[in-house]
């Protein structure tokens, strides 16, 4: 009796295993193909929303994988923040020729047009549905929340042993930071002609 | 951290310091000569730092998990700094042609020096990882850093496309090896050493290929150097200076030290006895291939950058040889080999560009060819003896580091018995004689003088310039007639 009990509890748990890496890896193949659409895209806005769900694929790849901290963050930090920094720079650049070209007429009512909203929302769905399943099913939450890494482990490790991965991290977005401004900065108006003089002047003395 | 760890990177809490400080200085003032003194500063006082550590230091030491505190990394560092060192005050020339004040060109440099030294200490793929990106972002924005110029644009897009690319099969590799050992540490075993199934050694060789790939990217070796050249030659003169020396030295430094800490290093010819996937293997074709593709194109190259870039690729090359120990008593021969290499490499290196830069000033011309150095030394005594000296050490001639560099190197393959890349070592060596004697030809022509006397002006170098020539050229002669002045210090390591 006992035997076939545990046998059935195995047979659950490996099931729950398999479906969950199936899961898996159908978020991650879900992820792919929204990265090749964003690089294969013509139009910036439509890759933007590939990417967007892209990021939203990988974020439930973690979720899959025991790890609800970084897939929290994965979605706030960059579906989140970084996408709509994206859009804002796009929007605030104007969108370019080639831009309005390959854009859709706003008023044909035609299937070209359901195309370009159609597959980043179909992928999305997917990933609804996917996520649905799993917070639905228990046996794949009870696989899920067996070993679930909080934040205040992610944060003791952050502090503790890899401190100094921490500040050379914050010394590499500086770079990035000086590199970008360096490149974005207009040409040759760092300073006011009068101050530049004056500069070259005190530079000399000092 | 205790103070003990926190004394042993010093010199590089100087440097991220030095960089916190320079922000402060650029909101006070913004003017050029007090932040290029204020760099300067900076890396000679980790430059001390580094010294005295490595006087003190008896052991290696752990510095969290992230890094590893030894004094061959602390030599690396040293070098580094004098290559920085070098950049810094060569960039004073360059940089004076524009209107801007410069700042950002030497907080920038600061980066690049801080992921360099970052790189050297590293023991963990974390910080290995960190210091990379940040050696990467810190130079594409130096490698454009002329927008005005034709190729700016160009170059540091190449170089930050094949950065990125390189950092992300350095991270697919990073990550397989993890998979196969559950440590992020360089000196961790495969999880079932006892037991290596097949598949598991698979998984665990192709992210130690894919890692290495990573590196070759950034060392430039053969079948990933197509980037070389053009950076090289988009790139102002100074930042190429920075990318032949420090970058190469950091990557090279924190290959050995990750290839001699894998505890599978010396059974692996063993076990795959036969197996074409062996790592040494591909260590052996890309050392090849970079040594005879790297002088073979450098052949016919005019552009003084463009050849010195092929050029590298074959030092690098050369280089790859003292990965190849066999047994755990090579590889102090093999520290002792590499550093001495990389110093000869880096002294030579840093001479050319010296000489690159001052010619470049004075003919208004930012590409120099080969003819553009003719009659130089009816010039210019100095700087041709400068570039004399600089370019028989590249080529390996007697009496010069250079010739010592490679007589270590043969040492440490004579040992490991890998016969092809001695021959490889020797037909390079012979084929890049062709284009270092043309340099050297073309410093005593005379036939072109009369032609170049309309547009030429006479070179004029300050005292202070013409001092640190000469001082360079005797660094590059004493230290070719006694070696002992630095291998004395490798011994005592």
């Amino acid at each position: 009796m006992s035997n076939s009990a545990t046998s059935l509890s195995q047979a659950h748990l490996m099931m729950g295993l398999n479906s969950l890496q199936l899961m898996f890896y159908f978020a991650a193949a879900l992820a792919i193909v929204a990265s090749l659409k964003v690089v294969t895209g013509k139009n910036t806005v439509h890759s933007l929303l590939y990417l967007v769900v892209s990021l939203l694929a990988v974020a439930v790849c973690f979720y899959l994988m025991g790890a609800p901290f970084a897939a929290g963050l994965e979605v706030i930090v960059y579906a989140g923040a970084i996408l709509v920094l994206f859009v804002f720079a796009i929007m605030m650049f104007g969108l370019g020729q080639d831009e309005t070209l390959k854009a859709p007429q706003a008023h044909a009512f035609k299937l070209s047009n359901i195309n370009i909203w159609f597959g980043p929302s179909l992928i999305a769905a997917l990933l609804l549905a996917q996520l649905i399943f799993a917070i639905d099913n228990s046996a794949v939450q009870e696989k899920l929340t067996s070993n679930i890494i909080e934040a205040k482990q992610v944060g003791i490790l952050l502090y503790g042993p890899y401190l100094l991965a921490v500040e050379i991290a914050s010394f590499l977005l500086l770079a990035g930071l000086i590199a970008g401004y360096h490149f974005a900065k207009p040409e040759g108006v760092s300073l006011g002609h009068n101050d530049l003089d004056k500069q070259k002047e005190t530079g000399g003395h000092s | 951290m205790t103070l003990l760890m926190i004394h042993s990177i010093s010199p590089l809490l100087i440097v991220a310091f030095g960089i916190v400080l320079s922000l402060l200085l650029i909101a006070w003032r913004r003017s050029q000569k007090l932040i290029l003194a204020f760099t300067l500063t900076i890396f000679v006082c980790a430059m001390l730092a580094s010294i005295s550590l490595m006087m003190n230091l008896t052991d290696a030491m752990q510095v969290t998990i992230l890094m590893k505190v030894d004094n061959y990394g602390n030599f690396a560092f040293i070098l580094i700094l004098a290559a920085s060192l070098a950049v810094g005050l060569l960039s004073t020339a360059w940089l004076t042609h524009s209107v801007e004040v410069h700042d950002e060109f030497f907080i920038l440099l600061q980066l690049v020096v801080l992921g360099a030294g970052i790189l050297v200490m590293s023991d963990h793929f974390a910080s290995l990882f960190l210091g990379f990106e940040l050696l990467s972002i810190a130079l594409v924005g130096m490698v454009g850093y002329s927008r005005d110029s034709q190729y700016s644009v160009e170059s540091s897009f190449k170089y930050l496309i094949l950065s990125a690319t390189a950092s992300s099969f350095m991270l697919l590799g990073i990550a397989f090896i993890y998979s196969q050992s559950g440590s992020l540490s360089f000196a961790t075993d495969l999880l079932s050493s006892n037991e290596v199934s097949p598949v598991i050694s698979l998984f665990h060789h192709a992210g130690v290929l894919l890692f290495l790939i990573g590196v070759a990217f950034k060392l430039s070796l053969a079948p990933f150097h197509f980037w070389t050249p053009d950076v090289y030659q988009g790139a102002p003169t100074s930042v190429t200076l920075l990318l032949a020396t420090v970058s190469k030295v950091a990557m090279f430094v924190v290959l050995m030290k990750f290839w001699f800490s894998q505890p599978s290093l010396f059974i692996q010819p063993i076990v795959s006895n036969g197996n074409t996937l062996s790592t040494f293997n591909f260590m052996s074709i890309f050392a090849i291939l970079s040594m005879l593709v790297g002088n073979t194109l450098a052949l016919k190259q005019q552009n003084i950058k463009r050849l010195l870039a092929y050029s590298s690729i074959a030092h690098m090359g050369y280089l790859l040889i003292v990965l190849m120990v066999l047994s755990p008593q090579s590889v102090v021969l093999a520290w002792q080999s590499a550093l001495f290499y990389l110093s000869a490499y880096v002294l030579a290196t840093v001479s050319l560009f010296m000489v690159l830069q001052l010619t470049q000033n004075n003919s208004c011309n930012t590409e120099l060819n080969v003819d553009d150095w003719q009659g130089l030394f009816w010039q210019k005594r100095s700087l041709a003896m400068l570039v004399i000296v600089a370019v028989l050490s590249l080529a390996g001639i007697p009496l010069t580091m250079g010739f010592i560099g490679k007589f270590y190197l043969l040492n440490v393959a004579f040992y490991a018995q890998q016969w092809w890349l001695i021959a490889a070592l020797i037909i390079g060596s012979g084929i890049a004689l062709v284009y270092y004697l043309g340099i050297i030809f073309a410093l005593f022509n005379t036939s072109s003088i009369d032609q170049h006397n309309g547009n030429y002006r006479p070179l004029k170098l300050k005292p202070l310039v013409n001092a640190s020539v000469v001082t360079l050229v005797a660094f590059g002669v004493a230290l070719g007639l006694y070696p002992e002045l630095l291998s004395q210090i490798f011994i005592n390591f």
